[in-house]
């Protein structure tokens, strides 16, 4: 069978059915729920209509969305947010110092205090680079 | 798609400013094709409901309708997605019979019919089948004539995937025809 055959048969398809559908009586009837539901469909309506494809990227965004909420709830537990609040977006690199220590003190971590000197690899002895490479191994 | 009376855009216009006569023209006018595309496609007893169901949705929302495909096969990807919501709510509860099949008219040669109505029961079952977008794309296209590129506007993908979703339906049926 070839593509040119099974579309003549794919035209035949439905045809006897299609017939008993009367399109005056159709469009009586259209137009008569048209008058008692209105012609217009509201705005959630139309989304629902849309393709689920059309849908997935506002879907990700939202799954996104929730995600970040609940990664934020985790982190700071109950109280961190109250009823409400909206989470906001915030890259950890766009912290200044005090918001940071707030962020750490709402963890209850400590951080570590280190004294900011300048020291390159090749500064340091072999103990030290033993030290250092042993708290990178953990 | 009869050629005669006012086009298809003007009639959309009109019904836009709330002319109720042109959407009337405009279901006379494509009720019989859509009528087709909704019965290969699997509706039954419920073609009535879902040829009126398609174009109650179709103006109610006519201001989506941007005039990228034509306003028929615009008609037949909402009258899909009619279809699809009437199976999820009845999921399980529609079961075909032989009777109800859309077969072929009696013809004088009792052989070529049977043939003829094998085959064609057979086709029907298999494009009822296939998965919902390579349907409607092969519907669209081998059953409407529609061309790529109103498939692909109609149901909001692109062209080579129109095409691809074809070319797969065309595989799958010849595959099940063959068997």
């Amino acid at each position: 069978m070839d593509e040119r055959q099974l579309e003549r048969m794919a035209a035949e398809l439905g045809r006897k059915r299609a017939r008993e559908v009367d399109p005056e009586a159709t469009a009586r009837a259209v137009l008569a729920r048209l008058r008692t539901e209105g012609t217009r469909e509201s705005w959630w309506q139309r989304v629902a209509a849309r393709p689920r494809r059309a849908l997935a990227p506002v879907a990700a965004a939202a799954l996104i969305l929730l995600v970040a909420v609940f990664g934020l709830r985790q982190l700071g537990g109950p109280d961190m947010m109250a009823d409400g609040d909206l989470p906001i977006e915030v890259g950890i690199e766009q912290l200044a110092e005090d918001e940071l220590n707030a962020v750490l003190d709402s963890l209850e971590y400590e951080a570590p205090v280190y004294e900011l000197v300048p020291v390159a690899l090749a500064d340091l002895n072999e103990d030290e680079l033993s030290a250092l490479l042993e708290t990178l191994e953990g | 798609m009869p050629a005669e009376g006012p086009p298809d855009a003007d009639l959309i216009a009109r019904w836009r400013s709330g002319d109720e006569g042109a959407a009337a023209e405009l279901v006379q006018r494509h009720t019989p094709a859509l009528a087709r595309f909704l019965a290969a496609a699997g509706a039954r007893d419920d073609l009535d409901d879902l040829v009126q169901e398609a174009f109650f949705r179709a103006f109610r929302r006519i201001e989506t309708f941007r005039g990228t495909a034509k306003f028929g096969t615009w008609l037949m990807a909402i009258a899909s997605n009619a279809l699809k919501d009437l199976r999820r709510r009845s999921r399980g509860r529609t079961v075909l019979t032989l009777e109800e099949r859309d077969l072929p008219d009696q013809t004088a040669d009792p052989h070529g019919e049977a043939v003829g109505r094998d085959m064609l029961e057979r086709l029907e079952q298999a494009v009822q089948e296939l998965p919902l977008m390579q349907r409607d794309v092969f519907l669209m296209r081998a059953q409407q004539g529609a061309e790529y590129k109103e498939i692909a506007a109609a149901l909001e993908t692109s062209v080579g995937a129109a095409r691809v979703h074809y070319h797969q339906a065309v595989k799958r049926l010849k595959a099940k025809l063959e068997k």
